[in-house]
């Protein structure tokens, strides 16, 4: 390991950090006064302050340190972390969050926010009031608009006390003795006297005057002198206490300072003196002879030989050292005569003393639940491998079940075996997916903080409220959720909510809600997005898509229909804004980006009570239920969220459109019938309809197609063998599978055969007036 | 004080004398008192003033008594301890010196 | 023998930067994630020294000190704490509970092994 994948972890755990502190902040937001919820805010501050500190990220070091003050301030009960302060602590963690992304990616913060938000974190931490108007956006700007001199990033005025751009000092330990340096040997130098008197709580911290001394040793030549005076015999004494002292004589050329900084960790333990000078000699004579210390000090880190055993006969008095009870008597107390005793067995089993094998605890940590950081390469090869097991085992089955007849007697056993199997290699692959599973939580929290932003930048005033963060979903989909969330975020709290002042006169909470949730429902995490504003306007809605040629004035359409219309590609352009960064992106980018996941969305709305838009997505994007159906001889397999309906056409429904178009009719509408054996050139010319089975599938505008295949075979899930690590991209084909009789099957590529098909397309009403 | 020749009984220090070390030979020496003792700190590899105060304190309980208390063998750490903590042979003798 | 260190802090960072540092110097180390699991591991490590940070969830660094003197065996076990500043309150909070005595973060590791060698024999 070395410093860059230490730099690499570092930027991890600050995601990590970056996650508990908004939990924690958006809790306490909420009311949440629990200690522990300060704490693990601080927490998470201070230990991102401290890697920082460590990689010399001065920026980071300097924001996050002024923010922990704050927060400390919070901790001890000094500042009441009411409206306007969670208000400067969320916009803070944002700040931390970009500076943490500033000092990974490169890049710049907006200095002036930073600094601004510093200058209120102080203003906090000292109970003045907020520099004026500062419940007020910082940043009109998005942060990468302004790109400012990088040296200006943190300005906040290093001289204001209690920020300084580089917090740290390595002073406490600068005057300690360099090893380095060689004892003085020359006749110059000073001469120091030190008395030192420990008491008990320096041996008790495990410290000694015996390294204490060493390292005095270090700073030149040292005569020592030990005073046994009040030590009493040994029976009255208690070997834990200190007697002994002691008088030093250092010729050094160091000054009383570095002698001090030698005893930094006794300070409290001892009476320390130090004076210039040589001791008087008249005390000298009545104890202990100085003792001259100019030893070779190589040897005292030097790991020490064993000298050669003692010549007296062991077996007449061993008296090895037995572990003992500080406190307790000795073990052999009850021996009569204090005669060469007899060995004392090492008492209890598990003696301090005796050595234990070298035993490796384990490293990794034990954590409340017990985790390991996995590759995701190594877990995705397991599921690759459980794919294969799952194909495997269908094989075997479909191969068993077609030799029943010969095996005959011993059918049951081996049907019996291989339902086991199935069984197993269901829950193992149950079990491999789950581990590629995680909570949408970091993603849910990442849209706190777009509401913030949307929120101050269109001023409202917004609440975000989470529900289900701990639903499980693949890492795949998780990672592809952010961006179309980001837009509905928006979305909802740009165009679904109503500024405050409408809210009152509509009778409402002035604060708007939008609520984000998840939840598993059959199979599949649904994820719906809720705000209580005032509901899709239908009529704008229906004017806009008149201007923009999409419906026409005669269109009569059902609300959930003109809701819908949101989402057809070019709904919004006419709409577009470019103020605010996503505001006005159509919904038709969003649709299809949930498509591409295997999901679909829909829309609830509420006039006057607001919208609901729900995201139905599957839980893993490595396997899929799907249709298998025939074409043209060949097994193809439908992904089961792209069907609507599956139809037997009659005659009667196959109109004729243009020169080779045909159009199908599905009750009241018609619908452009694709046949998927031609437009894969699986086939030269077309089928007959009748004879196939037509697939309703729904395609990313809204609208709808009917596939046309030969033939269903059957549903069932498959696991997803991605072509282009294997052949290149395929047009209209999204993947590979393999069939339990071991046939590859392609699986189809549902909005790319429907937009390969464009030009059949036609708006419905256009047909039904024709 | 006849006795001084009596073979001595060997005190073998732990390789960590810390502090409950230190207090498991305390009362080890307590037991020898009126024997000659000859302590022997070949293996000791961590050692502090703590243990050279019981030993000092038993050296004078032992020159009280008459007996002989000396160190044997003794490994480099011990002994620089020793020296460290400016104890001189004459204070706590060793088998040579002595 | 190898001087054994027992690393305790919360930040994933800190411990790697201690693993690398110790290792560089010929330490074994064993580490912990907090004051909880430095008790819990304290026995089987079996330290020559520890090296222990103060803010841990769970257990925080004045506990943990406080557990391993509390330790028939470890109860005179040099440990250091490591604290972010020069913070006088902590040191002495930690010097209370027990500490032999601190390291200021953020560590150079010349510094961070002569704190431990200053402690250990």
């Amino acid at each position: 390991m070395d410093m860059n994948e230490i730099k690499e972890i570092f930027f991890q755990e600050c995601e990590e950090q970056l996650t508990e502190l908004e939990t924690g902040l958006l809790a306490m937001n909420d009311g949440d006064d629990d200690p522990e919820t300060v704490n693990a805010v601080f927490r998470a501050v201070h230990s991102i302050k401290g890697g920082a500190g460590a990689f010399g990220l001065d920026d980071l070091v300097a924001f996050a340190h002024v923010f922990e003050t704050t927060l400390d301030c919070v901790r001890s009960n000094k500042l009441d972390p009411d409206e306007t302060v969670m208000k400067v602590m969320l916009k803070s963690a944002d700040v931390l969050a970009d500076l943490t992304a500033a000092a990974r990616d490169g890049g710049t913060v907006d200095p002036a926010r930073s600094s601004t938000l510093a200058k209120d974190l102080e203003a906090l931490a000292n109970g003045q009031p907020l520099p004026d108007g500062d419940a007020a956006p910082v940043a009109e700007a998005p942060v990468e608009a302004a790109a400012p001199a990088p040296e200006e990033a943190a300005p906040a005025s290093s001289d204001d006390s209690g920020f300084q751009p580089v917090p740290f000092s390595f002073d406490d330990m600068d005057e300690v003795a360099p090893a380095e340096d060689a004892p003085a040997d020359a006749a110059d130098g000073n001469v120091y006297t030190i008395e030192f008197k420990p008491n008990a709580g320096l041996y008790a911290k495990g410290n000694d005057t015996a390294l204490l001394f060493r390292d005095l040793a270090q700073l030149g030549q040292m005569e020592v002198r030990c005073n046994s005076e009040a030590l009493p015999e040994l029976d009255g004494m208690d070997p834990e206490d200190s007697y002994l002292t002691w008088s030093v004589t250092l010729t050094t050329e160091s000054d009383e300072d570095a002698i001090r900084q030698v005893f930094e960790f006794a300070e409290w333990d001892c009476k320390l003196e130090v004076s210039a000078g040589r001791a008087d000699a008249d005390d000298a004579g009545d104890e202990a002879p100085m003792v001259p210390v100019p030893f070779d000090l190589s040897m005292l880190g030097a790991p020490e030989e064993k000298v050669e055993t003692p010549p007296t006969p062991v077996a007449e008095a061993p008296v090895p050292p037995a572990p003992v009870a500080p406190t307790a008597p000795a073990p052999q107390a009850a021996a009569p005569t204090p005669a060469p005793s007899p060995a004392p067995e090492p008492a209890k089993a598990a003696s301090p003393i005796v050595k234990e094998p070298a035993k490796k605890p384990k490293v990794a940590a034990v954590a409340p639940a017990q985790q390991i950081r996995v590759d995701l390469e190594r877990v995705d090869r397991l599921i690759n491998l459980v794919g294969e097991l799952v194909i495997n085992q269908a094989m075997l089955a479909q191969s068993v079940g077609e030799s029943e007849e010969t095996v005959s007697g011993q059918g049951n056993n081996i049907n019996l075996g291989l339902d086991e199997l199935n069984q197993l290699t269901r829950e193992i692959q149950d079990s491999v997916m789950a581990i590629r599973a995680q909570p949408v939580k970091p993603v849910f929290q990442r849209m706190s903080r777009i509401v913030r932003e949307i929120a101050d930048m269109v001023g409202k005033n917004v609440r975000l409220v989470t529900e289900g963060e701990n639903t499980e979903v693949d890492k795949t989909v998780i990672d592809k959720l952010a961006e179309p969330l980001t837009h509905m975020i928006r979305n909802s709290v740009d165009h679904g909510l109503e500024s405050a002042e409408d809210r009152k006169a509509a009778g409402k909470d002035p604060q708007g809600m939008v609520k984000l949730s998840a939840k598993h429902r059959s199979g599949r995490i649904v994820i719906e997005i809720e705000d209580d504003g005032a509901g899709i306007n239908r009529e704008r809605v229906k004017q806009k898509a008149m201007d923009n040629g999409l419906i026409t004035a005669e269109s009569n359409l059902s609300d959930e229909e003109i809701d819908n219309l949101i989402f057809h590609p070019g709904f919004s352009t006419a709409e577009k804004l470019s103020d605010i960064s996503g505001r006005g992106v159509g919904m038709d980018v969003v649709k299809k980006s949930i498509q591409s996941l295997g999901g679909r969305i829909s829309i609830q709305s509420n006039p006057g009570k607001g919208s609901i838009f729900s995201m139905s997505l599957p839980l893993t994007l490595a396997v899929l239920d799907g249709m298998v159906v025939s074409v043209a001889d060949q097994t193809l397999v439908v992904p089961l969220t792209a069907i609507v309906e599956t139809l037997q056409p009659e005659k009667s429904d196959i109109h004729g459109f243009g020169a080779k178009q045909r159009l199908i009719a599905i009750r009241e509408t018609f619908c452009p019938l694709v046949d998927v054996g031609e437009i894969l050139n699986f086939r030269d010319e077309p089928a007959d309809p009748i004879e196939g089975v037509a697939l309703l599938v729904e395609s990313e505008g809204g609208g709808q197609r009917a596939l046309m295949v030969d033939a269903i075979q059957g549903q069932r899930q498959v696991v997803i063998k991605s072509l282009e690590s294997n052949y290149s991209n395929v047009p209209g084909i999204a993947a590979a599978t393999i069939l339990g009789d071991g046939r590859v099957a392609l699986i189809l590529d549902v909005d790319m055969i429907v937009s390969a098909s464009k030009g059949q397309s036609l708006a419905i009403e256009e047909l039904k007036s024709a | 004080m006849g006795d001084e020749n009596e073979a001595p009984s060997i005190l073998k220090l732990p390789d960590n004398l810390d502090l409950n070390a230190v207090s498991a030979m305390h009362a080890q020496l307590v037991e020898l008192k009126g024997h000659n003792v000859e302590v022997d700190a070949a293996d000791v590899r961590k050692s502090g003033a703590q243990c050279v105060q019981v030993l000092l304190a038993a050296k004078k309980t032992w020159d009280a008594d008459g007996k002989s208390l000396v160190i044997g063998t003794m490994s480099e750490a011990f002994e620089n301890t020793l020296k460290l903590l400016g104890i001189s042979g004459e204070v706590l003798p060793s088998k040579e010196t002595a | 023998m190898k001087t054994k260190v027992l690393t305790v802090d919360d930040s994933r960072t800190i411990r790697n930067m201690l693993l690398v540092t110790l290792n560089n110097a010929g330490f074994d180390t064993v580490q912990a994630e907090d004051g909880m699991e430095g008790l819990e591991v304290l026995e089987e490590s079996n330290p020559d020294v520890i090296v222990t940070d103060i803010n841990m969830p769970r257990l925080d660094g004045f506990g943990f000190i406080e557990g391993v003197r509390q330790n028939e065996r470890y109860r005179s076990v040099p440990i250091l704490v490591l604290t972010t500043e020069s913070d006088d309150e902590k040191k002495n909070r930690a010097r209370q509970a027990g500490a032999t005595g601190w390291i200021v973060k953020p560590f150079d590791p010349t510094k961070l092994v002569s704190a431990i060698e200053r402690v250990t024999a």
